[in-house]
C-alpha cells in the first residue's frame, strides 16, 4: 500500500474540508476547527481513503455541533490571516453588510434543501467525486447526479425567491 | 431511444459521467449527439449548474491550512485519555455531555423451531464528555436520556459492580460477540429499539435510543415481525468517529419459503446511531447461495419492507432500481393475503399482478403495463 503524502493531502484538502464544513456550521472559525479536529483523527487513524475518511469525519463532527455546544478552548490559533473577514472589512460597512446579506441568502437558500440534498451538494462543491459522494451517502452514482440537479435547481429557485437576491443579475 | 434524464445531464456537466456504467455514459453521450431536445436541456441545466455554483461561492471562506507540524503539536497536546472511571462512581447526568457509543448486529440461526433467532455483537463502547474520551457505566438501568444529542446509543449492563467487559475504552475499534443463544428479546419501546442479551455471566439491557423515524426499516425487521433478520452482524466501531452507521442486511423468512426467493442478503437499513460504526451483513449463508436473487435482472434491490404495519407477517416490498434510471417495487403477498393490504397506487404508477401458489406477486412501476409485464415475466420467467 502506497504511503499517504499527508503533507500534500493537508495542504490540498483542507481548504475543501473548511469549505464543506462552513456551510453546515456557518461560522468560518469554527469550520476551520472542525477541519482541523478532522484531521488529528485522520491522523491518529491513519484510514486507507483518507479524503473520502475525512469528509466523513466532518460531516459527523458538523453534525454533532449542531447537537451539543462542545466546550473546548481553541487549541491553535488555525489561520494566520482571515482572508474573508478582512477582505470584507476592506470595503466598508457597506460592503460588510451586503456580505452578511448575500451570506443569509445563501444560507437561507441552503437551509431550504432537503439534508440529502443539501450534503450532495455541498459535498460536490467541496470537491469530492461522484463515487466518493455516492460511498459516503450510501446511493447509487446515477443517483448523486440526480439529486444534484434537483438540489441545484432548487437552490437557485430559493435563493432567487428571497426577492433581492436574484444570481442571474448578480 | 429514451431521453437523457436530469441527472446525467449533470453528471455530464461535471465531467463525472466517467464514473458511471460504460454502457450508460455511451449512450448519454451519444444521444446528446444527436438529440435537439436534451442539447436544450443542457444548456438549461448548464446555467442552473452555474447559478447554484456562483450562490455557493458567496459563503465560501478561503482558508490556509496551518502547517502540517502544528497540527501533529496539536494533536499531541490535545490526545490525553483521562483514566478510567470505576463503575459506580459516578452518575451519568444530563449535563454529562455523554456520547455513548455501541455496536450491535444480529446472528440468524434456526432454533428448533425453525423459527429464526438472533445473537448479539456487540462493540466497546465510549463515553465522552467535555470532549475527552472516558468512559462511565452505573450499574443496571442507569439510563443516559440522551434526547439531547438526537440519535444515541444507551448500554446498560447489570455487572454487579464490576466493570463490564464490554466497555474497553482502550480499544479503538473491534467487535464482540455475544453467544447467538444469547438474545433474549428485542422489541421497540417507544423511541427505543430494546435489544436484550446474555454475555457470559452478564446481562446486557442494550437500548439503541434513536427517534424511529431514523431507522424505518429495521422496525419491521427486528421488532414486529421477527420474520426477517439480518443473518450476521459485525459491529465496527471507532470512539473516534461521531455517528454509528448501522447497514442491516437481512433475509425475509417468508421469503425464503418461496421457490424463487432472495438469495443474498438484501441491504435493508442503514442508519445513525451514536458514535462507531455499526454494520451487519451476512454470515456465510451457503443455504441459501445457489437461490436466485428476487430482483429483476438488471435492477438492484434498494430497500425491502414489510407490507403494513402490523405485527402479522404479510409480503414484503422490494424497491428495485434500474441504475441512472426508474424504480419498481416487487410486492410478495402471503399465500391468502388478499390485494386489500396493498399501499395506494401512486398516480404516476402502473400495475401488474399475478396470483401464484406462494400468493400474489404484484411490480408496480412508473412504466406502461406492457413494459412491467415483460419485467414481471423477467422476474419469474416461465
Amino acid at each position: 500500500m502506497s504511503r499517504i503524502d499527508w503533507n500534500d493531502l493537508y495542504r490540498t484538502t483542507f481548504p475543501d474540508l473548511v469549505r464543506f464544513l462552513h456551510r453546515k456550521v456557518w461560522d468560518v472559525e469554527r469550520a476551520r476547527d472542525l477541519a482541523q479536529e478532522a484531521f488529528v483523527r485522520a491522523l491518529e487513524h491513519n484510514p486507507k481513503k483518507p479524503r473520502a475518511w475525512l469528509f466523513q469525519v466532518a460531516a459527523n463532527l458538523a453534525r454533532d455541533e449542531a447537537r451539543t455546544a462542545i466546550r473546548r478552548k481553541k487549541h491553535l490559533v488555525l489561520l494566520k490571516s482571515d482572508r474573508e473577514a478582512t477582505s470584507a472589512s476592506q470595503g466598508g460597512p457597506e460592503a460588510d453588510l451586503d456580505s452578511k446579506e448575500r451570506h443569509g441568502a445563501v444560507r437561507n437558500a441552503l437551509s431550504s434543501l432537503s439534508e440529502k440534498d443539501r450534503e450532495v451538494l455541498l459535498l460536490w462543491d467541496a470537491g469530492q467525486s461522484y463515487s466518493e459522494i455516492a460511498k459516503q451517502l450510501d446511493m447509487a452514482v446515477g443517483a448523486v447526479g440526480t439529486t444534484l440537479a434537483r438540489a441545484r435547481k432548487r437552490l437557485v429557485t430559493a435563493y432567487n425567491q428571497q426577492g433581492e437576491h436574484d444570481v442571474a443579475r448578480g | 431511444m429514451s431521453h437523457v434524464d436530469d441527472g446525467a445531464l449533470h453528471a455530464y456537466l461535471d465531467g463525472a459521467l466517467e464514473e458511471y456504467p460504460i454502457a450508460e455514459a455511451r449512450r448519454v453521450r451519444e444521444h446528446l449527439d444527436v438529440c435537439a431536445e436534451c442539447s436544450e436541456r443542457l444548456e438549461s441545466a448548464r446555467r442552473v449548474r452555474s447559478d447554484a455554483h456562483a450562490i455557493l461561492s458567496m459563503a465560501a471562506p478561503i482558508a490556509d491550512a496551518p502547517s502540517i507540524e502544528e497540527l501533529k503539536s496539536y494533536a499531541e497536546r490535545t490526545r490525553k485519555i483521562p483514566p478510567r472511571v470505576p463503575v459506580h462512581g459516578r452518575r451519568l447526568s444530563w449535563a454529562a455531555s455523554v456520547i455513548l457509543a455501541i455496536g450491535v448486529g444480529w446472528v440468524m440461526r434456526p432454533d428448533d423451531t425453525g423459527f429464526v433467532s438472533e445473537s448479539v455483537i456487540l462493540a466497546p463502547i465510549a463515553i465522552t464528555e467535555s470532549g475527552n474520551p472516558m468512559v462511565e457505566t452505573d450499574g443496571l438501568n442507569e439510563r443516559n436520556l440522551g434526547g439531547v444529542y438526537g440519535p444515541s446509543v444507551l448500554a446498560d449492563a447489570s455487572s454487579q459492580g464490576q466493570e463490564h467487559s464490554v466497555i474497553d475504552p482502550a480499544r479503538e475499534e473491534g467487535e464482540v460477540e455475544i453467544p447467538r443463544s444469547g438474545v433474549t428479546d428485542v422489541e421497540r419501546e417507544r423511541s427505543r429499539l430494546v435489544v436484550r442479551a446474555e454475555s457470559g455471566n452478564a446481562v446486557e439491557l442494550i437500548n439503541i435510543e434513536t427517534p424511529m423515524d431514523l431507522i424505518p426499516d429495521i422496525e419491521p425487521l427486528l421488532v414486529a415481525h421477527r420474520r426477517i433478520v439480518p443473518s450476521r452482524g459485525i459491529a465496527q466501531w471507532d470512539p473516534l468517529e461521531t455517528l454509528v452507521e448501522l447497514e442491516v442486511e437481512a433475509k425475509s423468512e417468508g421469503l425464503m419459503d418461496r421457490p424463487r426467493s432472495v438469495s443474498g442478503p438484501t441491504l435493508v437499513s442503514q442508519f445513525s446511531l451514536g458514535r462507531g460504526s455499526v454494520r451487519v451483513v451476512p454470515e456465510d449463508d451457503g443455504r441459501f447461495k445457489d437461490e436466485p436473487l428476487q430482483s429483476v435482472p438488471g435492477f438492484e434491490v434498494t430497500r425491502t419492507e414489510n407490507v403494513g404495519g402490523g405485527r402479522k407477517f404479510i409480503g414484503t416490498i422490494t424497491t428495485q432500481r434500474l441504475e441512472g434510471d426508474y424504480s419498481i417495487q416487487v410486492i410478495l403477498l402471503e399465500p391468502g393475503v388478499g390485494l386489500d393490504v396493498l399501499p395506494s397506487l401512486g398516480t404516476s404508477l402502473n400495475e401488474v399482478r399475478v396470483k401464484a401458489e406462494t400468493g400474489w406477486v404484484i411490480l408496480r412501476g412508473p412504466r406502461s403495463g406492457q413494459e412491467l409485464e415483460t419485467l414481471l415475466m423477467r422476474l419469474f420467467p416461465g
